[in-house]
């Protein structure tokens, strides 16, 4: 049980960024291994319910940003590989754009200190 | 777009993407249970961990196939397989829906087909849309001479110049074959060019070609009419042919959806301009004759003699208006040598008062298409009413299923069915039918459309296509309509149903949904009115024409037309030649009296001049009127008949003094009266002795159409008007089927150069020109018809659902003691009622289209009575069952089923 506890859930929205930028990093994966590693580069603060991953990784296909074809695992198992396209690269400069944008707001309205409290 | 793409793909191969996620998922568990078996965990706990790490797989299965599917798409075809299954249910509901649609939409295909062929087919030439006819204010062609357009071709400098002539018949000989009619038209040799027109085979002729004087001896083949003469184009180029006895060799073949300037006729054979006197083609001109000099017998060299057609290309951003000045710039030398002749003052402002008009024609002038323009509003209206009666009569039909399906409509509410889904299914079972009758529609016009195009497009050269894009998108919005248009009454019900009182088995708000069902029939009635009112008014039309005197002998008369010109005769040989028919014609057994005319009667052709009357007390005094040249014994051939004076004799001739037969029309129009004996007129201005007495005035004949107005004509002697005579009228003893063979066989025997149109009574040549009429009145009928027979299922239909609902209390008055004459009684009144409802309507609608001035006809008070009677009849016919079965309620059994 303590695997879960104080561990953060994935942000709505945000998983296609997740998805992308590791697919940026480690090349090709496949789905296992893109939440496996999403959970370490978090280390394991991320609590990523695994099965969604893949009607995004749907999605993300369907909008021509990663691209996907059977190979073998490390254990000698046929799996399904991901891997960014050109055009999923351009994607992901303007989400980690906009994510930038977005937590550095959201950072900026905690950091103002309070001015009263309520009456 | 990438990603719908995308997505259309993914649910293509939907199957597959399933099988994929579950392999995905299986190697995900795997690996997952590894890694909780290499943290320490036994294999049974470390498959339950990797099962919750991983998720509930059936929602991410759920998520994945929506994502890889399209859930509105599929949706809709669940609702349209839903659709069908209740539709196979029913069978009698569903072949009248798709049946009635089928119908309607058939109809509405086979106009779209043929209005699409005859009217928007454009010619096939690079930017069809610059080309416009240079017209008068009606937008019928205006003709000039060979110098006025090549002016044109000056002052007009933003775009091309394309003049023509008129088509006509040739005679065409190729080796020792016999002689054949085939159409020609004379063109200018720089057309070509202007239209842009490429080639399949050969050359087209150009204006070196087509120098006035030194024209080329050469042709352009159609390329229908090469490839049946000489098996390919490329076989026809360079073969030679006599053309009206004249040697031309054929130089090019046109591209095969090229027929001729207008986009409708063919033409067989194009020939330079220059050989106009040549070919000796000298008909469809405009002729101004005058004392001061002969006109040239060369067209081409002749400012008064006006023949060419002229289409102008204009291009886009050009006002076509510019066009105006131009054409006046370039007519104005011509119409001032005119002018210095003309000696009549009205004919001289109206000459100087002409102008022009650029009418955009992209697919070229045809009368045909003006013709069936005319026929093709009706239509369009028929078909249409047709349509909107329908839909009444199938959205009458479809509530009336809804409100008997209310309560299983409220048992869907009731667990949760979405009031939209709801509605939607009425819509998608009507839309399935829609798509259906649009299939039986595709399936339908094939036998439909060529006898519409007999009816309404005969002589049009024209190939009609069912399957082109345009058609079928307009087909599935109208069948998409009809659909929608029959759902809206029940779906709007639908939409406002409480499911409670649903369930309790009450209508609800179905009573207003009942009255506005009543209110359909009502209308189904009211336009099965009009309908029958427009059919009975056309065809009675038809029925005075046809009872009417016409003025000449139908049954007993054969004719022909023929052109001795192009068969190559001069002047000189006419006397002979006509005797020679004559004393041929007179031998065939069962021939009693042959005549000839320049232009006949029916024949599509007609001359008209300028006629000036002398005298006191005349009403008008110069007006184009049209003129006939006859034989003398034409008249008697043909049967038309002499109220006053005498018909011509032997003694009329070249040396004695001018003489006319007038028609009584004529005479009226000219002095009002049709006592004129005595009376002269003449074609010059100023009185002269070269002007005609009139001995004769003859009964009114329809001359050029069998519904016309009465001609104002008349007829001159041959012997005094010499001109090439291209009717012959033979007046038979007996049955005409029997001579008509050995005529014409006689005549080929005796001048084999001599090619005759088809022999045909003038009882045939009524009925041709009765044709599209008659096609009209009856495609009227049947369509009145079948409203009236929609008019009485509406009607049936409407009242046995009522009779259906009233089940209970028609039992319960039975029990209290009513008569089962008085319910069925109570029923027809209903039935009675929605007739006379239909009945004041159908006038009202008549009344419109009277004042809208679109039949005319329909005005006739007896013909409105009659119509009427019929929407008024057909609403009892339709009550009659429902109020049988009103009358054999059974109480007992009623109360045994509650």
């Amino acid at each position: 049980m303590s695997e879960t506890e104080d561990r953060l859930e994935v942000l709505q929205g945000t998983l296609d960024l997740l998805v992308l930028k590791t697919l940026a990093g480690m090349g090709s994966l496949h789905g296992y291994g893109i939440a496996r590693r999403i959970e370490q580069v978090s280390g394991d603060l991320l609590a990523l319910n695994q099965g969604t991953l893949y009607p995004a990784l749907l999605r993300l296909e369907q909008q021509g940003w990663i691209s996907s074809d059977w190979g073998v695992s490390e254990n000698n198992r046929r799996a399904r590989f991901y891997k960014l396209t050109r055009k999923g690269a351009k994607r992901l400069t303007v989400e980690v754009d906009r994510w930038q944008r977005m937590s550095a707001a959201v950072n900026a309205i905690i950091a103002e200190p309070s001015r009263g409290g309520a009456r | 777009m990438m990603t719908l793409f995308n997505r259309l793909r993914d649910w293509r191969r939907r199957r597959a993407l399933r099988a994929r996620l579950d392999e995905e998922l299986a190697f995900h568990l795997e690996e997952l249970t590894r890694e909780f078996e290499a943290k320490g965990h036994a294999k049974p706990a470390a498959q339950r961990l990797a099962r919750i790490k991983l998720g509930n797989t059936t929602l991410v299965q759920e998520a994945h196939r929506e994502r890889a599917g399209l859930p509105v798409v599929e949706e809709w075809w669940r609702d349209g397989v839903l659709a069908v299954r209740n539709l196979r249910r029913r069978p009698g509901y569903a072949v009248s829906m798709i049946g009635m649609l089928g119908l309607g939409l058939t109809a509405t295909l086979t106009i779209l087909v043929l209005t699409e062929g005859m009217m928007r087919e454009a010619l096939p030439v690079p930017r069809a849309h610059e080309l416009h006819l240079v017209s008068d204010r009606e937008g019928n062609p205006s003709w000039f001479s060979r110098l006025s357009v090549e002016r044109l071709q000056t002052t007009w400098s933003e775009g091309a110049v394309m003049g023509y002539g008129g088509d006509t018949r040739v005679t065409v000989q190729r080796g020792g074959q016999p002689a054949r009619r085939a159409s020609g038209q004379l063109v200018l040799g720089n057309a070509w060019a202007g239209l842009e027109l490429g080639v399949v085979a050969g050359r087209l002729f150009n204006r070196f070609d087509d120098e006035i004087g030194a024209g080329a001896s050469v042709a352009v083949a159609n390329h229908a009419w090469a490839v049946a003469e000489y098996g390919s184009p490329e076989a026809a180029v360079g073969q030679e042919l006599l053309v009206n006895r004249q040697p031309l060799q054929i130089i090019g073949v046109l591209p095969e959806r090229f027929r001729g300037f207008d986009g409708l006729n063919r033409v067989d054979l194009f020939f330079p301009a220059s050989l106009q006197p040549l070919l000796a083609i000298n008909s469809n001109a405009n002729e101004f004759g005058s004392d001061d000099r002969p006109n040239d017998p060369d067209w081409n060299r002749e400012s008064r003699v006006r023949w060419l057609e002229v289409l102008v290309r204009v291009p886009k951003g050009v006002a076509a208006k510019r066009v105006t000045p131009a054409v006046a710039e370039a007519a104005a030398p011509a119409i001032q040598d005119v002018l210095s002749e003309m000696r009549s003052p009205y004919e001289r402002e109206a000459l100087r008062n002409r102008t022009w008009w650029a009418t955009a024609a992209p697919g070229g002038f045809s009368h045909t298409r003006n013709a069936f323009a005319e026929a093709s509003r009706l239509l369009t209206a028929l078909v249409l009413s047709l349509l909107v009666l329908t839909c009444a009569n199938l959205s009458g039909l479809t509530l009336a299923r809804t409100l008997a399906r209310h309560r299983e409509m409220g048992v869907r509410l009731s667990l949760g069915a979405g009031r939209w889904r709801t509605c939607r299914l009425a819509l998608v079972e009507a839309l399935v039918c829609g798509v259906a009758g649009a299939l039986l529609a595709m399936v339908g016009v094939h036998w439909i459309l060529p006898l519409a195009q007999n009816q309404f497009a005969a002589g049009a050269d024209v190939t009609l296509a069912p399957w082109q894009a345009v058609t079928l998108t307009k087909l599935a919005g109208v069948a998409l309509l009809c659909g929608l248009g029959c759902a809206l009454i029940p779906a709007w019900w639908l939409s406002r149903l409480q499911p409670l009182i649903a369930l309790k088995g009450s209508l609800g708000g179905g009573q207003f949904a009942l009255r506005m069902g009543r209110g359909l029939v009502a209308v189904q009635l009211a336009l099965a009115v009009m309908l029958a009112a427009v059919a009975f008014s056309l065809g009675r039309e038809i029925d005075q024409v046809l009872s009417q005197d016409l003025g000449f002998e139908q049954d007993t008369t054969l004719t022909a037309r023929f052109d001795v010109r192009t068969a190559g005769y001069t002047e000189e040989d006419f006397p002979s030649l006509y005797a020679r028919l004559k004393s041929t014609a007179e031998s065939v057994v069962g021939v009693e009296r042959v005549g000839f005319s320049a232009t006949g009667i029916l024949s599509n052709s007609r001359m008209a001049s300028t006629t000036f009357a002398r005298g006191e007390g005349v009403g008008v005094t110069a007006e184009s009127f049209q003129t006939e040249i006859v034989d003398v014994d034409y008249p008697g051939a043909v049967g038309l008949k002499l109220e006053r004076g005498r018909w011509f004799s032997e003694t009329d001739t070249e040396d004695s003094p001018r003489v006319a037969v007038v028609s009584q029309a004529f005479a009226r129009r000219v002095w009002g009266t049709t006592e004129v004996l005595g009376n002269r007129i003449g074609f010059g201005f100023e009185p002269s002795d070269e002007d005609m007495e009139i001995v004769g005035v003859m009964s009114d004949a329809r001359l050029n159409r069998a519904r016309e107005d009465q001609v104002e004509a008349y007829l001159l002697p041959a012997p005094q008007f010499p001109a090439p005579l291209s009717y012959v009228a033979v007046r038979v003893s007996r049955d005409p089927e029997a001579v008509r063979e050995r005529l014409a066989e006689a005549f080929r025997s005796v001048e084999p150069g001599l090619v005759f149109g088809s022999w045909q009574t003038l009882g045939e040549r009524v009925d041709a020109s009765l044709r599209r009429d008659k096609a009209s009145s009856r495609l009227a009928g049947v369509v009145a018809g079948l409203a009236l027979l929609l008019g009485v299922f509406g009607v049936g239909g409407s009242l046995a659902h009522l009779v259906a609902l009233r089940q209970r209390e028609l039992a319960v008055r039975i029990a209290l003691g009513a008569t089962p004459d008085h319910l069925q009684w109570g029923v027809l009144k209903d039935g009675a009622r929605l007739g006379g409802w239909g009945a004041l309507g159908g006038a009202v609608l008549i009344g419109g289209v009277f004042l809208g001035g679109w039949v005319p006809m329909a005005s006739n008070p007896i013909v409105v009575a009659i119509a009427m009677a019929c929407g008024f009849g057909a609403a009892l016919v339709g009550g009659w069952i429902p109020a049988r079965r009103a009358a054999k309620v059974d109480p007992i059994e009623m109360l045994k089923s509650d």
